[in-house]
């Protein structure tokens, strides 16, 4: 055989392995099916680590930030609320949220919220957490989740509710994701 | 005070004459003023302007692709004429493992201080890995008294396309 079949038959070879996994079910939406049983310390995970300093009030009074551990509180009046925007790549699977938090007495409990948010006056909380009311400076992770990341019809927010003034402080939030496949990032065009 | 549109064409006509030269495989991001604080912009610059005759710090999360190696870190700056002041930005990475306090370890800083009008002072070549399963990272802009804060850069190499595409194989 010449070489330059030779060249042709694996050039196209390759472009119908591309086509093949790209077409697959890891290359779209029912990726987040077959994604099922990823533990939280997974190499197959990336992260999205925010700290407190990217959150802004929702309500309450102003945003109060310890420098030291970069831990944030409201202001009255209550309620505490923040929020943060998600920004993963389109196609991404969330598999864990972990909220991190300071509890002067361990009496106040805390929420973490993934919003979907279709439109304007819609908000889906799609996911939640909440701290375990824990002295001291904690982490809580949630279930094992499945959220998939379609931006074509939804903003996506982190959202946290303090219970408490600032003996209650919220310290970062980290997401857990499986990013799309190369496919999906490099041939949109051609991904289901 | 000017809109975030206007920062961002300051940013623009900044890139005209202190744009980074091009090294193979380094990005870049840059951020307006306008994300660090709300209001007392200078026209037409775009750039903030510290009236207040104190120190003033702002923070911001740097997300960055999990991977990532940053390469370096730029702040851009303005002084009126006459005018002396100081700036200084501060790549700071905080550590998460409750229920130890929160660690915050400086990465790199940049600091400035003069006369010039539009300036940019960069950091010698740093060579930080980016991992977010144990740690944050901000960006911290700290302004002297006097002096205007256009925009900070940061130079990074992205992770390669197989560290993005192929993890979920490998459990």
């Amino acid at each position: 055989m010449k070489t330059g079949k030779r060249v042709t038959i694996v050039c196209c070879s390759l472009v119908a392995l591309m086509l093949l996994v790209a077409s697959s079910p890891l290359g779209g939406y029912a990726r987040s099916a077959a994604l099922v049983g990823i533990q939280p310390d997974s190499p197959a995970l990336r992260h999205y680590n925010l700290p407190a300093w990217g959150f802004r009030p929702l309500t309450g009074g102003g945003i109060i930030a310890d420098d030291i551990a970069g831990c944030v509180y409201l202001t009255p009046p209550y309620p505490y609320r923040l929020a943060a925007p998600l920004l993963l790549p389109e196609g991404s699977v969330v598999k864990y949220m972990h909220l991190i938090v300071y509890d002067a007495a361990g009496l106040d409990d805390v929420h973490l919220y993934l919003d979907a948010i279709p439109e304007p006056t819609a908000v889906s909380q799609v996911a939640h957490v909440q701290s375990l009311m824990v002295a001291g400076y904690g982490s809580v992770t949630s279930s094992e989740l499945s959220v998939t990341v379609d931006m074509a019809t939804n903003a996506y927010a982190l959202e946290v509710v303090l219970a408490g003034d600032y003996h209650t402080q919220l310290c970062g939030v980290r997401v857990d994701y499986i990013p799309p496949s190369i496919f999906a990032i490099a041939l949109p065009h051609i991904a289901r | 005070m000017v809109s975030k549109g206007t920062a961002i064409l300051a940013i623009g006509l900044l890139g005209g004459t202190l744009a980074p030269q091009p090294v193979q495989g380094v990005r870049h991001i840059t951020i307006a003023a306008s994300e660090f604080f709300d209001g007392d912009f200078q026209p037409p610059e775009g750039c903030w302007h510290n009236q207040y005759g104190v120190l003033w710090t702002r923070t911001v999360p740097l997300l960055l692709p999990e991977g990532s190696v940053v390469k370096g870190i730029a702040l851009y700056y303005h002084h009126h004429e006459g005018e002396y002041s100081t700036a200084r930005l501060d790549l700071i990475k905080r550590f998460h493992a409750p229920p130890a306090t929160p660690v915050a370890t400086l990465e790199a800083r940049v600091t400035e201080e003069g006369t010039v009008e539009f300036g940019l002072v960069e950091s010698a070549e740093l060579t930080i890995p980016v991992d977010m399963s144990s740690a944050s990272y901000e960006l911290a802009f700290v302004a002297g008294t006097g002096g205007s804060f256009c925009a900070i850069r940061v130079d990074y190499i992205p992770p390669s396309i197989f560290a993005v595409a192929l993890p979920h194989i490998s459990r």
